[in-house]
């Protein structure tokens, strides 16, 4: 799961993200308005959040440009202004929730949660494919019924893999949702991270659930 | 209607002149009618006398006893030329008869009666019906005395004269001139009766129409004030519609929206201003909650600790700078005599400044050099030397936080037509046009990686102002800045 943060506050934005890091997601900042948009719109985000008061570009305004373009990423947004009146314009831009400041960082993540997990038909915030479980708050990680330990990028990977269990993915798509802005797609580190995985979740067990396609990618299912 | 209000006063006033212009209008007509009246009886005295004159001529003429008087009378009231042959009394009668015509006397009424009211010798035209007009309640009192009075008789009021006539031979007689009012004055009278009579009607009718008048002339206020009552703060964008009220109202109109566009910006610019405070509070705050409840999440390594508890210190520094700032900003803006104004000589003063910054631009590795341009000490200021030392603190300070490892602040001092002249210049990174006229206002960061509350600016032009002062600033993107400060000289 990829976010992008727009915050202006340099502190602010730094504990967000590396708050976010340690809960596996791939974060990235931008410290202005203009730079938000640009990353917002050339980057397929899982995720944004957004400060009202930026320099060069308000939060409400990228957020309804966003709209404009078709972007329909869920928005958090950020402010020190909590009149109902500013929730509302931020809300009508398109924004999907609202964040007073201060915030705790566990309502952040809460609320993060919550708009992630709208991107999928799943409401309940562990995901079951087969005898493979993955539970998003706490991030346990079951085949049939014994735990398996994960490092914080395989978890990423496996999270993304099975909330598009039954679909190709590309080495592109996971660079994009998995990985940040310093990823360097030419690299075989997808492949690497992708092997440990496979090694942790299918070894020792008859029914191999991540598979390769070869010259399009991986897919994550039963076997036929 | 209230007693107090515009409209009660208006019905009133216009109430109370109308009656008064009734008032005089009845006064001036009594007073010409009266005028008309006194000139009546004085033509009546002057009537009577002619006639008892004449009777007396006739009657010394004629002879002096009751017969005689009888015959007097009789030519008298007839007025007539007498024969030629008549020697006794035809100059009499032809003067009488000039006299009569000029007197008009064929047309009044004459009577001429005795005492005890018996004998009654009358003109040709008094008839019956008008001498018992004359003789009612007629009574020569003792001494005879003048009287006059006033008949009303059918549509003709006659005003009359009793005249006394005595005469040792014949005794006491009274002569009665009655003349009928003219036309004009009886018109007068009965203007001035109707005008008494209708008076009240038309005071009450006149204060129906004075609400009326109140109304229509208050319309325009009461619609104002229906208006303004629409307006409240929470929506101070309305204005009150200036349709065609009338040069006056709309001129108050126009004041009125002149206050709430006052109204309006000063709303907005407190909640402008309340709008930063919150956010310049609220931002370090978040650091600080999201800091530690980041550090909380599970344990760390002792840095981790360490880096967060710097952080927060720094970040608690920032919020009681804030406060600060904010408190100093409103003393000076409200208690502006929290200022102690003192003479101090501004060299020795700015020399104190120079080396308690000297050594914080020394730990960034920045040069500070200072000139004074052909100067001599003393360079005497008015000014409050606490506040004065924030002022230039604060200027300094950004110049030492913009200006980059290895680059330099400047500082210049000279004098210029009785005005000190302290220039800053520093060589940071510079600032961009489109934000030079915003650096002086209250939040204003040009760049939002700077720590500090974005009031130090604010404050330090504050400053400059109440000590009739000014801060100008120049400057050129990547080259650097200078700010002058401007203090008068005394």
């Amino acid at each position: 799961m990829r976010i992008l943060i727009v915050e202006d506050e340099k502190r602010i934005a730094d504990f967000i993200a590396r708050g976010l890091k340690e809960e596996h997601y791939a974060v990235d900042i931008a410290y202005d308005g203009e730079q938000g948009q640009f990353l917002a719109e050339i980057n397929p985000y899982d995720l944004m959040i957004f400060d009202i008061m930026l320099p060069k570009q308000n939060g409400v305004d990228i957020c309804r440009q966003l709209r404009l373009k078709k972007i329909n990423t869920p928005i958090l947004m950020l402010t020190a202004m909590n009149a109902v009146k500013d929730k509302v314009t931020g809300l009508n831009a398109g924004a999907d929730d609202y964040l007073t400041k201060p915030f705790s960082f566990e309502e952040l993540l809460a609320r993060v949660k919550v708009l992630l997990r709208r991107l999928t038909p799943n409401k309940t915030p562990v995901l079951i494919v087969e005898d493979l479980e993955l539970n998003q708050l706490n991030h346990e990680v079951k085949r049939t019924g014994k735990g398996i330990v994960l490092t914080a990028k395989e978890f990423a990977l496996l999270e993304y893999f099975m909330l598009h269990a039954g679909q190709v993915i590309s080495r592109s798509m996971i660079s994009e949702h998995v990985w940040n802005e310093q990823f360097d797609s030419m690299s075989n580190v997808i492949d690497v991270h992708v092997r440990n995985l496979r090694n942790k979740v299918d070894e020792g067990h008859k029914k191999k659930l991540i598979h390769t396609l070869r010259g399009s990618g991986y897919v994550l299912k039963k076997p036929a | 209607m209230k007693i107090n209000s515009i409209n009660f006063d208006i019905s009133v006033i216009y109430t109370a002149i109308l009656g008064l212009i009734l008032i005089v209008f009845s006064g001036v007509l009594f007073l010409i009618s009266n005028a008309f009246l006194h000139q009546i009886d004085d033509e009546l005295m002057v009537k009577a006398q002619a006639v008892d004159l004449t009777i007396r001529s006739y009657l010394t003429a004629l002879g002096e006893n009751h017969d005689s008087l009888l015959k007097a009378v009789g030519k008298t009231m007839a007025m007539k030329n007498e024969n030629i042959f008549q020697y006794k009394t035809w100059k009499i009668s032809n003067k009488w008869l000039k006299q009569s015509q000029f007197f008009n006397l064929s047309e009044d009424y004459i009577n001429f009666v005795s005492e005890d009211g018996k004998e009654v010798f009358s003109s040709p035209n008094l008839n019956k019906k008008l001498r018992y007009f004359f003789l009612e309640d007629f009574q020569i009192p003792q001494g005879a005395q003048l009287e006059f009075r006033t008949l009303n008789f059918g549509h003709k009021i006659i005003q009359m004269i009793n005249y006394p006539f005595s005469d040792r031979s014949v005794g006491r007689y009274t002569i009665q001139v009655g003349e009928a009012q003219e036309p004009i004055v009886q018109q007068l009278h009965k203007w001035l009766f109707s005008i008494v009579i209708s008076v009240p009607l038309v005071l009450v009718l006149t204060s129906f129409v004075g609400k009326l008048l109140a109304n229509r002339i208050l319309r325009p206020v009461y619609e104002i004030t229906d208006m303004a009552n629409r307006i409240t703060q929470q929506d101070l964008s309305t204005r009150i519609e200036n349709k065609h009220f009338g040069t006056e109202m709309e001129a108050l109109v126009g004041s009125f929206n002149e206050m709430i566009a006052r109204l309006e910006k000063s709303f907005k610019y407190v909640e402008q201003f309340s709008y930063h405070v919150a956010h310049e509070l609220k931002t370090p705050l978040t650091i600080i909650q999201g800091e530690t409840g980041l550090m909380l999440r599970k344990e760390r390594t002792a840095d981790e600790y360490r880096q967060a508890l710097r952080i927060v210190t720094e970040e608690s520094k920032r919020v009681l700078q804030t406060i600060d700032d904010l408190l100093l900003l409103t003393k000076l803006g409200y208690q502006p005599e929290a200022l102690k104004f003192e003479n101090f000589d501004f060299i020795e003063f700015f020399n104190e400044i120079v080396e308690q910054n000297r050594f914080l631009a020394a730990n960034k590795g920045t040069a500070f050099k200072m000139h004074l341009e052909n100067l001599v000490s003393p360079l005497m200021v008015k000014g409050d030397r606490l506040h004065l030392r924030r002022l230039f603190f604060n200027i300094i300070d950004n110049a030492v936080k913009f200006t980059p490892k290895g680059g330099s602040i400047n500082i210049h001092i000279n004098c210029y037509q009785r005005k000190i002249i302290t220039s800053i210049t520093d060589t940071g990174p510079g600032i961009a046009a489109e934000n030079l006229k915003k650096i002086f206002e209250e939040f204003f960061r040009a760049n939002s990686d700077t720590t500090g509350s974005g009031l130090g600016l604010n404050i330090a032009n504050t400053i400059a102002k109440l000590h009739q002062g000014e801060i100008l600033v120049e400057s050129r993107v990547k080259h650097g800045t200078t700010f002058k400060v401007i203090l008068p000289q005394i």
